[in-house]
Order: C-alpha cells, then structure tokens, then sequence
C-alpha cells in the first residue's frame, strides 16, 4: 500500500478528519466533492487530494485560488505532515498518523497443509515451495522449485514451475494463477491446501471477503477536469484511485472500445496508440509502461493489477477484465 | 471500534457534570409543546408546533471519539434531548455496496436486541455529505482489555479483581446467550469490544460483523434482518485472529453459528484466568496456533487456576464446533456455580 506504516488525513477545525486515500478528495462546490466548500470563487470541483507511492498531493483542478502554506498553486504538488491547506473558505490540515497505531499487523499472511496434516505459515513474498533443501517450504516427492507463491494487494498467486493441478484443473508452468482460501494444488499425487490467509491484522478486525470470480464486477470511470477516478468492484469492496490524464485515458478506452468491440474485449496496440498518443507512432515499450503503472497503480489500492488488466497470448491486445453482466459507467 | 471515551488517570469517565439544558431553540420530532412550560425551566420557543429539526438543528458536533479505516464515532449532542450520544459514521465508502449494507445491518441488529448489555440505538440516517450514520446511547467505561492489562500486570490497585470480572463475564455470557436465542452470532467477540461500567454496566460493542441466522435457528423472536440477498460467501474470514473459532479462520461459513462465539468466549475466559492471551505472537503464528489448538488449558501458563474453570475453558476452546460447549449460558452457568462456592 502507500507510504507503509502511515495513514493521511484531512483534518477540519471542527474536530473531523476524512481519511486520504489513492482515490482522492474531491473539494470543490458540487454536491458530489467529497469535501463541500460554499465559496463562490470556488469551482465545482476545484482540487482533488490524493495519495500516490511517495504520499499525499494535490491537484489543482478549477480556477479558484488553492494555496499550500499561504503559497498559490497551479498545478500537482507534494503535501506535508502538518501542511495547511486552503480551499475558498476552508482551512484543512494535513495530518500523518501511525497506521499501526491500534491497528496491529497488516501484512498478509497464508497457510498451507500438507497431505499429512501438517500446518505452515508464511508472511514473505515470494515463498517457494518444492523439494529442494533451499526451497521456503519442503515437499519431499516435489521437484525443486515445483511452486512460486506470491502475495499481491492481500490475495495469493501462484506461480507454477512444472505442470500442476489447482482444484482439479492442470495448470501449465509458467501460467501465473489467482488461489482461493481452501484451493487445493497437487503436483503429482501430493498436494497442499491453502487453509487461509490474507491480510489477517493482529487485534483487529478483519473482514476478508471470498473471491470467487475474477475479474470486476463494478467500475465507473469519473472524469474529472485533469485526469479521472477509477472505481472498482472485484472482490470486496469498492476502490477508487485517481488517475491522471494519459492513464485515465487508457482505461477510457479499454471501457469504452471503438465499435465493434466492447468492455472487456482486447483492444489491439494500434487503436490504444492511436486513441491515447494520437497519431504520433509509439513504441511498444511505452505502452508496456504505462501498463506497468497502471497495475502498479490498481495494486496500490488492493486490487489486483496483473488480473484486472490483462495482455492477449502473445500480446498485441490489452482489456479490462469484466465479469459477466459487470456494471460498467464512464460519465 | 468502539464508542468509547475513558479517563486514563481516573480509569472510568465520571458522569459529566451536570449542565443547564440549552437555552437555544430545541423541539421534540413533530411534536405539540401544549405543557405550560415550568418555571424552573428556561424558555421554550415561541411557536407551539413544530416540524421535523434537519440533521444540523438536531444534532451538534462535540468532538470525535475514535477513528477507524471505514468508519468514526464522535460525540454530538442530540439538542431535542438535550443528551450527548455517540453516532457513528461511515466514511471513505460512500458507494461500497457490501460496506453500506452491513453498516445499515449492524444498526438494524443493534437495534432489535434489546438487551441492557447491548447499546441502544436512537437513530438512522444520511448527513448532509451523503455519508451513512447512526446514533446510540454514548457509553462510558473501561474496556476489557484494559481491566485484563491491569491484572496481567500485577496493578496494586485494580479496577476488577478477578471475581468482579468473573461476575461480569458470567452477564456477558447471558447477554450473548440473549441474542444467540434470537439468531444473531456475533462474530467478532474480543476484550477491546467488551465496556465494563462502574455502576455493574456490561455492554458488547461493535456488531459490524454479526450474523442472522435462518428463523428456524432462532429459539426466540428472530431479528427482522430483511437483507438476505447478501451474505457472506463461503471462504470469507471475518473476525479478530487470536479470538476467532478456527472454522471461521478458515473461512468455513456455514459452520459458522452460535459456537463460534462459545469460542471466542473461551479465549476471553482464558485470558482473564491464565494472564495472557490464549494466543500469542505474530499474525502468522497466531494463525498457525489458532488452527493447531485443539481445547486449551489456562492451568498450564499459570497456577492456582481453579479446576472447574479450567475446564470450562478447555471445552470452549474445542477446534469442532460439535466438541465444543454447546452455549454461552453453559460458560454462565458454570462461572456462577464457581463464584457461588468459593469464598
């Protein structure tokens, strides 16, 4: 997640705080900012503060004055622990504070079976699991190396290095695959089961919903004056992430394809080029990039990037990953 | 989280003092004032009859009580009233479905367990921000895990002895016991959840994540839970880990009933006995042993634990829901028979 070990909020003079996240507070005059400012000089949505990989920002999205520690600005900036912001009539301060504090430990953590009844835990990513006396976790008939597990926003791939079973269906090698609690993997006869695990806090609450499906069951695309907010239904609940223009451009286009297609069919390299670069030829390797990102970006809130944003067999096309009958809406 | 407000210095937040009633504007929800108005009273306002009070006319913000990653709690007083509650609001979720649904639940379920250890709710409804909130009796007191720390760590003085707590557990196994006769499990039992009063007060808090169980397993006026085109699918964890049943670790929803508090109960009892959580460590370790363990004897991290409880603890803490103590009452019972013995 961003900045570990902290969370950022927003306080106001009245004793309230609203919590900072990667999709961002949306302060402006619509009834649908996150944050109301009644000032006149104000525009609808006036800034958004959000939260990326280094800590909170801001953005300037209207005309109206935002200021930052008395000083104007114009466009995207870092915040600071401590930092007064001002919005037409409202003063907000930026406050840090120890996500840990109370919350106990977050980190995702799994647990394996093995087919004699033994129980093993593990909290480090990547974990692997084979026969070989270096692997995390020894199964004695495995080849070395068999099993790669991952864990990813809170949920556990696993990467397989020779020809596995997962529930009943044979996965090729190299073939990254998303596990449930309670998935049962066997490479030969012997198998391991995933006994449970995610992001089991100690302390704290944990409402860790299943994921049967994957791929999004909801997403909405909100444009905004510069870049947009990407919702997203998967498994649990909705997560929201600001995009900025090019980024959000790239998923307008993957939700909204050029006919024939539709939202979650592959888009082929030459329409996003065209579509999000415009004429000027791109290379691959810039589109890789931002593909990166982008799923870096919907890791950040805990989805999951590599399933949500998935290449075509040998490439060449991208989609959004939709389940059947998904909400889908751009405004 | 909880609706909490403690004193660290003085353990238990003193009533507030006692204040005036606002002389500012306040009328009761469409109600006629037709009393004559008494004289020690202040003045009432001018008109007669009044309509409905908007959200700000009815309630005003007196600070925040506690945050956390979904939803707050602060303090308002609810003018009408002239009383100060606790409401609760959901935030930083305005469109989750599954988030908004349980928060409306919890509310629901609160509401409908009309239990003096459950808080009663007064109120439900949407701020002017479009987030979420309901409002209930604001409850003072020490929590649980405070009361266990202070044991655990030998305080000259503690709030509890371990009888008094004992006491108090033996009301908070028949408070549970209450609302598992109405079908609602409660699932997320834990000292931190637990309010002990000064005045014998016992409050279970926070039911975000309780379960309504079918109206065949309600041995008593089922909750109205008027929700079941959601529930909770099967490989779900909810829960505290340290304190939750092995079957709901495992995410085995189904299995998941009216033992699984039994359990947590358990953890509880063997907490306040032995002077230390029934399980400790990491995540990952808590996890490995919470699955591991198969009954649990408190006698075996500290002595002098009396046998009765002992066992009681034991059968609570069974892996098999159908091994395990078959009810909150049963943890009552055997509590009080012990206490009813000893000197």
């Amino acid at each position: 997640m961003t900045a570990p070990g902290f969370t950022w909020w927003l306080r106001f003079g009245d004793g309230v705080a609203k919590r900072i996240t990667p999709g961002g507070l949306l302060i402006g005059r619509s009834p649908q900012c996150d944050v109301l400012t009644r000032s006149p000089t104000s525009s609808r949505r006036q800034a958004l503060v959000y939260l990326d990989e280094s800590g909170p920002r801001i953005a300037v999205m209207g005309r109206g004055t935002v200021a930052v520690g008395g000083r104007a600005i114009e466009l995207d900036e870092p915040l600071e622990d401590g930092g007064r912001l001002e919005v037409g009539d409202l003063s907000l301060e930026v406050a840090r504070e120890d996500a840990n504090e109370g919350a106990g430990d977050r980190s995702a953590v799994w647990v394996l079976e093995t087919a004699d009844g033994g129980l093993f835990s593990f909290s480090t990513s990547p974990f692997r699991v084979g026969g070989a006396a270096d692997d995390d976790l020894r199964v004695e008939p495995w080849p070395e190396h068999a099993l790669t597990f991952r864990s990813i926003g809170g949920r556990l791939e696993v990467e397989p290095h020779v020809e596995v079973s997962i529930d009943g269906a044979r996965v090729a090698p190299g073939e990254p695959q998303r596990l449930r609690r309670g998935s049962t993997l066997a490479v030969g006869e012997v198998g391991v089961r995933i006994v449970t695990g995610g992001e089991l806090g100690t302390g704290s609450t944990v409402a860790l919903e299943a994921d049967a499906e994957p791929g999004a069951r909801y997403v909405r695309l909100e444009f905004l004056p510069r870049g947009g907010r990407l919702h997203v239904r998967a498994g649990g609940d909705e997560q929201a992430i600001y995009l900025t223009d090019r980024r959000c451009d790239f998923i307008a286009v993957l939700l909204r394809p050029p006919p024939p297609l539709a939202a979650g069919d592959f888009v082929p390299d030459e329409q996003l080029w065209s579509r999000v670069w415009g004429k000027q030829p791109s290379g691959k390797k810039t589109l890789h990039v931002l593909l990166h990102r982008l799923r870096k970006d919907l890791d950040r809130v805990g989805l999951d990037g590599n399933e949500l944003l998935e290449r075509a067999e040998g490439g060449g096309a991208t989609r959004f990953v939709l389940r059947d009958g998904a909400h889908v809406d751009l405004d | 989280m909880v609706a909490v407000a403690e004193e660290r210095d003085a353990r238990f937040e003193r009533e507030p003092r006692v204040r005036l009633p606002s002389t500012e504007t306040w009328a009761p929800f469409g109600s006629t004032l037709d009393e004559e108005p008494d004289a020690a009273e202040p003045a009432r306002p001018a008109t007669d009859s009044v309509g409905p009070l908007d959200f700000h006319e009815r309630y005003e913000l007196l600070g925040t009580l506690a945050y956390g990653s979904m939803a707050e709690i602060r303090l308002c007083k609810d003018r009408p009233f002239a009383r100060e509650v606790a409401m609760k609001v959901l935030r930083n979720a305005p469109s989750a479905r599954s988030a908004r649904w349980r928060f409306v639940r919890e509310a629901r379920v609160q509401g409908q367990l009309s239990h003096p250890a459950v808080v009663p709710t007064y109120d439900l409804g949407i701020d002017p921000s479009g987030d979420l909130y309901f409002t209930m009796k604001w409850v003072r007191g020490l929590r649980l895990d405070r009361a266990l720390a202070e044991l655990s760590e030998g305080a000259e003085r503690p709030a509890f002895s371990e009888r008094q707590l004992l006491s108090r557990f033996s009301q908070l196994c028949l408070a549970l016991e209450y609302a598992h006769c109405r079908g609602v499990v409660h699932r997320d039992l834990k000292p931190s959840n637990i309010m002990l009063g000064e005045f014998g007060e016992v409050y279970v808090l926070d039911w975000g994540l309780a379960k309504v169980l079918t109206e065949s397993q309600a041995r008593y006026e089922p909750i109205d839970d008027a929700s079941g085109a959601m529930r909770t699918s099967d490989g779900s964890v909810l829960g505290t880990i340290g304190y939750m049943a092995p079957e709901q670790l495992q995410g085995e929803v189904d299995r998941v009933t009216t033992r699984a508090d039994v359990y947590s109960l358990g953890a509880m009892l063997f907490e306040l006995l032995a002077r230390e959580p029934l399980h400790r460590g990491s995540a990952a370790i808590q996890a490995l042993s919470s699955l591991k363990t198969d009954g649990a004897s408190p006698r075996e991290r500290r002595e002098g634990v009396p046998e009765g409880l002992d066992e009681l603890c034991f059968a609570a803490l069974r892996a098999d829901p159908e091994q395990r103590l078959e009810s909150a009452k049963a943890i009552a019972d055997a509590i009080d028979a012990h206490l009813s013995s000893g000197p």
